[in-house]
């Protein structure tokens, strides 16, 4: 190893310790334990403030005080992997669903994770959404290849929290009472703005199938869907998400470094 | 490489930095500032209307990107999934100006998102032009280095930090962003004479000029300037600007502003402030180096 790399990694040691610099024979060697505080600070500091931009309603569930010490808490053991803040944080709704305090609250990992998606969606790349017109042009519609637009994702929240949501985007005072209730919630991002719309069950399921299946004929999704929930059902799963713009063609769809679906485990 | 669609930018001009809240009233005026400074890991996304909206920018106003992540100085070659982005996001835009730090901020996977300091050992000197030069070649133009904002004085160093700044533009060709606020700071928290270090810098190579605010931590003894870039210029910065600037010619001048953002009409006043020490410093005698 070369000198630099070991002197970084003792640097760097030293920043993820709690507070000062680990105190050996070699310490000194980093340089003024209060420079090297800054520099600590600065880190820590950076991460929180970057998951309070990130997760505003969190926050706001959470209270700044609680938020920022499980924000500062997060950020010590999940130091970023890549330099661009907006992608910082990916895993922090599995974080506070471990989190002994908020065992009551758990509700509040689904506004993060909603929170998430919104964000995610609104930096992905961009492509033309499916039209319906285009169904009814030959060749055969079930032959088309369609998948998810990439600015698009689906949320998997163990509460119903669209009220909370609600008040939450409105800036008003959060409620208490929000129940237990699986629900299926896709964002997807229209011209300028990111729309999060709760969806019934089997237009998730269709979304999910395209998702996993990239490649594959709409009508051999449409049929695997139908099976479980009839034809009916499928059909209408298709034409919600083709009315939300959540749809395109294959080969319409650009590669996108976005992370995939926000789900509760 | 897609064509230019940045203006010009005239060597004396002076930019703010830009910020999402100000982009509005800046593509409605005409030209609010001479040129604008974004940070290069803030616009890498694929798509959405933060894109649209700086490409829109991009055709009325100069650009400067400034990249904070490739950890040049740090012991790893730059992340290449990185470095591709910002060449991506240099096509894109056609800036005037690219630059990065002598840093480090990345290391065995983990982002430490600060600018950490580099050991001046000929080792680092070494791996820093390695890393220069990949940069260099991958973007295929010149990459401005900007002078750290330092709080640790670190006992391996073996090399002056000027000395240092010297051989890298030596052997890279890559230019110098002079921080005069970073000089200012790493000056006082490290006990540096600062006449005599601002004197040995390769001033041919000074391609931009940084000015910011910094605060003061009184809580520890001997208290630190901490560069946060959260409140104006400081008297002491304007005084360097005005005795160094001459020294610089053809740099554009960047006023730095990142915390407690103001309103652009109070950023664009600090901006016209910096024209007027310039226009002042034109007319003294300028402190050139020896």
């Amino acid at each position: 190893m070369s000198a630099l790399a070991e002197w970084q990694r003792r640097f760097a040691a030293a920043l993820r310790a709690l507070d000062a610099a680990p105190g050996n024979d070699r310490a000194a060697e980093l340089g003024r334990p209060a420079g090297l505080d800054v520099y600590r600070n600065n880190v820590r500091q950076s991460l929180i403030e970057a998951l309070a931009s990130a997760f505003p309603h969190t926050r706001t569930l959470l209270g700044p005080r609680y938020f920022a010490a499980a924000a500062g808490d997060f950020a010590r053991d999940h130091l970023p992997e890549e330099p661009r803040l907006s992608r910082y944080g990916a895993g922090f709704a599995d974080f506070l669903d471990d989190l002994p305090p908020l065992a009551g609250h758990r509700y509040v990992s689904d506004v993060c994770r909603l929170e998430r998606a919104r964000l995610d969606v609104g930096h992905a790349v961009e492509a033309s959404a499916l039209d319906a017109a285009r169904l009814a042009e030959p060749p055969d519609p079930a032959r088309l290849c369609v998948t998810p637009r990439p600015a698009t994702r689906r949320v998997r929240c163990r509460f119903a929290v669209g009220a909370l949501w609600q008040r939450l985007e409105r800036g008003e005072a959060p409620v208490e009472s929000v129940v237990a209730g699986e629900e299926d919630w896709l964002a997807v991002r229209r011209g300028e703005r990111v729309l999060l719309t709760p969806v019934d069950a089997v237009t998730a399921s269709l979304y999910r199938r395209l998702r996993e299946h990239p490649g594959a004929h709409l009508g051999d999704a449409l049929a695997a869907v139908a099976e479980p929930h009839g034809e009916t059902a499928a059909g209408e799963a298709l034409g919600t998400l083709l009315g939300l713009g959540a749809l395109c063609e294959r080969h319409a769809a650009p590669s996108d470094d976005e992370p995939d679906e926000e789900t509760a485990p | 490489m897609s064509p230019s669609l940045t203006p010009p930018l005239a060597p004396t001009a002076v930019g703010i930095g830009f910020k999402p809240q100000h982009a509005q009233a800046l593509l409605a005026a005409s030209r609010a500032a001479d040129f604008l400074e974004l940070h290069a890991e803030n616009h890498m996304a694929a798509g959405g209307p933060a894109r649209e909206e700086l490409l829109e920018l991009a055709k009325r106003y100069p650009l400067s990107v400034h990249g904070v992540g490739l950890s040049l100085g740090g012991a790893e070659r730059p992340d290449p999934a990185h470095l591709a982005r910002l060449v991506e996001l240099v096509n894109r835009l056609s800036p005037a100006l690219v630059s990065e730090h002598l840093a480090w901020s990345r290391l065995d996977g983990h982002c430490y998102n600060d600018l950490l300091p580099v050991p001046l050992t000929e080792e680092s000197l070494a791996l820093l032009v390695r890393n220069i030069d990949i940069v260099q070649q991958a973007l295929g133009r010149r990459l401005l280095i900007e002078n750290p904002s330092l709080y640790v004085t670190i006992p391996i160093n073996t090399l002056d930090e000027a000395d240092f700044l010297t051989e890298l533009v030596t052997r890279t060709g890559c230019g110098l962003l002079l921080d005069l606020n970073n000089a200012y700071i790493s000056a006082h928290n490290l006990g540096r004479d600062l006449d005599t270090y601002l004197a040995a810098l390769p001033w041919h190579a000074v391609g931009e000029m940084h000015l910011a605010g910094h605060s003061l931590d009184t809580a520890v003894e001997p208290p630190l300037r901490i560069d946060d870039h959260g409140s104006p210029v400081t008297e002491a910065v304007w005084s360097l600007y005005r005795r160094w600037a001459s020294a610089a010619p053809e740099a554009p001048t960047l006023i730095e502003w990142d915390t407690k953002v103001p309103t652009l009409e109070r950023w664009l006043a600090e901006a016209e402030l910096a024209r007027t020490h310039r226009a002042r410093a034109s007319r003294e005698p300028t402190r050139m180096p020896a």
